[in-house]
């Protein structure tokens, strides 16, 4: 209920058709009430006015009457009355009340009015009554009633009202309607502008400009219009240009939203500027950082392959010291051996000492034999020479004997002397043994030695290889670690080249882009 | 002098011999800007607008040759001058493979570095 009457709600043309209609009603009912009523009171006091001068006129015409008391003239004069229509009844009564002549008398009022001093009118139901004072020379005076019916005005009063209210009706229609007519023509062109405002609102610059000629103010209000939507195509298209990177252009526009464009797309200016000044260094930056990370791989993979160079050298000592190790164990096995065997050649060299001394006794003995052996033999013989002829044989066979004797002394000699060579020998050779002993035991101390300084090296080749290996998984970290950032860069790398490509497509001034790389 | 010094820059990853290249080209009136950092180097180049650059090659973490290329790619204009103690054929090939304004030996001849210097400057 409240919508329909908050005027707010209303549209134009329904304001302007309410406003007529409001002011066409209030004509309406002015005509209606103010008119007839002025009418009437007119009407009133024209019937008023022309009652008192009949009345006056029948007063003073009567008064010659009153005066002679002639009533038959009186009524003569008061029946020329009768063709008068509106006139209901007409009394001429003397001062005392009496009634000297009278027209249609049934229909006056029977009470009896005091003389007036002057014309008086009154009205009393639906007539006006008009008092007349008659006054005669000789000072004797009465009164004259009119009646006059207002039938006549209230006829005429109501055709008047019904045509006033015939009047009011059609005035109302045709204001209505025109106000209608009215208002459309005024609310057409502010509709088309409300559509076009619409579409520019939701974004549509495309549609053609108002064709409105009327110079009057939605003329103007529609030239306005076309020079704001001349104004947001200009703005529309430069800011399709900046969105296409041209960030040269300067609106020639005047007002606030020329001036935040300008002042917009010169911010914008000067930060593509900047922006491009930083992909430049940070292009640059990249390229040097990558260029370095590149470097340090390569010196990278050098060193590991350097250490794992000195890992095999390391490897291959460690294989040599073990091969050492085990010559080693050998020589101290030969040495071993060769000690053992010359502890049992010395030994047997005293054995043979032993023997050859027992070889000597049994040498003596047969020495001794032998020696008793010659001297049996000698015995013998002179034995035999003396026994002569018969002893002859004998004597041979004991020149033989001492001859067997001697060779077995000589013999005995021989082995002596042999025996004695074996001694020598045997001392050279026990000698001999004893010094190969003691180098034997050197040969084994030095081998122990050996075995010592090799386990010594093999374990400190061990912990080489060992540190190596750690070396090497470090630099294999390290390696991994250089190829992360070298790629990381890269990846930098190809960002502020695209990033470049990209604010390439920026104009910042009238020759050229932005060119942050003069290398494709 | 009527015209402003001319600006130097030099890398060079020893102490030594930055402070002695500077000083001697200081003496001789130039302006000079170094660094041991070879990062950050075109960007320095871009900063500074030197007249020319001295570079050294043998740098542990990045070569001054690449750092000439990637320079020299990266659109610095200013003449690049690779400034090295290797040999005088490997550095002239070095200077032509990256495309750098050219060379100058590392010697102990200072005066000899100096006119270098001055040849690459006209």
């Amino acid at each position: 209920m409240h919508l329909v009457l908050n005027p707010s709600h209303l549209s134009l043309r329904s304001k302007l058709v309410a406003l007529i209609t409001l002011l066409i009603s209030g004509v309406a009912i002015f005509l209606i009430l103010f008119f007839p009523a002025r009418m009437d009171a007119f009407s009133r006091r024209w019937l008023e006015r022309r009652g008192e001068g009949m009345a006056t006129v029948l007063a003073n015409a009567s008064a010659p009457g009153l005066e002679f008391d002639d009533a038959a003239n009186v009524q003569q004069l008061l029946n020329g009355l009768s063709g008068t229509a509106e006139i209901v009844y007409a009394t001429v009564r003397r001062a005392n009340g009496t009634v000297l002549a009278a027209l249609h008398p049934e229909r006056a009022p029977t009470e009896n009015p005091p003389v007036p001093a002057q014309v008086v009118t009154s009205y009393v139901g639906d007539e006006l009554r008009v008092f007349a004072p008659v006054r005669a020379r000789s000072g004797a005076v009465g009164v004259l009633t009119l009646g006059f019916a207002l039938d006549e005005l209230k006829r005429e009063k109501h055709s008047q009202d019904v045509a006033v209210g015939w009047v009011s009706i059609i005035v109302f229609i045709l204001g209505l309607g025109a106000s209608f007519i009215v208002g459309t023509v005024l609310v057409r062109p502010v509709r088309l502008m409300t559509d076009v405002a619409l579409r520019i609102a939701r974004g549509d610059l495309s549609q053609s400009e108002l064709h409105i000629t009327s110079r009057d103010e939605v003329g103007r209000m529609a030239e306005a219009f076309n020079q704001m939507l001349r104004s947001l195509r200009e703005l529309a298209s430069a800011a399709q240009r900046i969105g296409q990177g041209d960030l040269t252009l300067r609106l020639n526009m005047e007002g606030q939203l020329a001036e935040a464009f300008n002042g917009m797309v010169e911010s914008q200016r000067t930060l593509v500027g900047q922006i491009g000044e930083t992909v430049i260094q940070l292009g640059s930056a990249a390229a040097e950082i990558y260029a370095a990370a590149q470097q340090q791989e390569g010196a990278s993979n050098q060193q590991a392959s350097g250490v794992e160079e000195v890992s095999r050298t390391m490897q291959s000592l460690l294989d040599s010291a073990s091969h050492v190790a085990n010559s080693t164990k050998g020589v101290l096995t030969a040495a071993e051996r060769t000690k053992q065997t010359t502890d049992a050649t010395s030994k047997r060299v005293a054995g043979l000492s032993d023997h050859t001394n027992r070889i000597a006794e049994v040498l003596e003995v047969i020495r001794d034999i032998a020696d008793r052996s010659d001297l049996l033999a000698l015995n013998a013989s002179l034995e035999a020479t003396r026994a002569g002829e018969a002893g002859r044989a004998f004597a041979l066979v004991a020149t033989e004997m001492r001859r067997l004797a001697e060779r077995v002394t000589a013999s005995v000699q021989d082995v002596k002397t042999l025996l004695a060579d074996i001694r020598a020998f045997g001392a050279t050779t026990v000698m001999a043994a004893d010094e190969g002993r003691k180098l034997a035991d050197g040969t084994t101390e030095s081998a122990r030695q050996i075995t010592l300084v090799t386990q010594q090296q093999r374990s400190a080749t061990e912990q080489v290889l060992q540190s190596m290996q750690q070396i090497t998984v470090i630099l294999s970290q390290t390696v991994q670690s250089v190829q992360q950032a070298r790629s990381a860069v890269q990846m930098l790398k190809t960002l502020a080249d695209q990033l470049a490509e990209l604010m390439a497509r920026f104009r910042v001034d009238e020759r050229s882009g932005v060119k942050p790389k003069a290398a494709a | 002098m009527t015209s402003p010094p001319k600006k130097i820059v030099l890398l060079d990853d020893s102490d030594l011999i930055r402070d002695l290249v500077r000083e001697t080209l200081e003496q001789r009136g130039y302006v000079v800007v170094d660094t041991s950092s070879p990062f950050g180097f075109s960007n320095l180049l871009r900063r500074e607008k030197p007249d020319l650059a001295l570079l050294d090659v043998t740098m542990p973490t990045l070569r001054g040759d690449k750092l000439a290329e990637i320079a020299i790619q990266h659109g610095i204009v200013c003449p690049i001058v690779l400034f090295s103690d290797r040999p005088a054929d490997e550095l002239d090939r070095m200077a032509k493979s990256v495309k750098a304004a050219g060379y100058i030996c590392k010697t102990g001849d200072m005066d000899e570095v100096v006119r270098s210097v001055e040849r690459f400057l006209k």
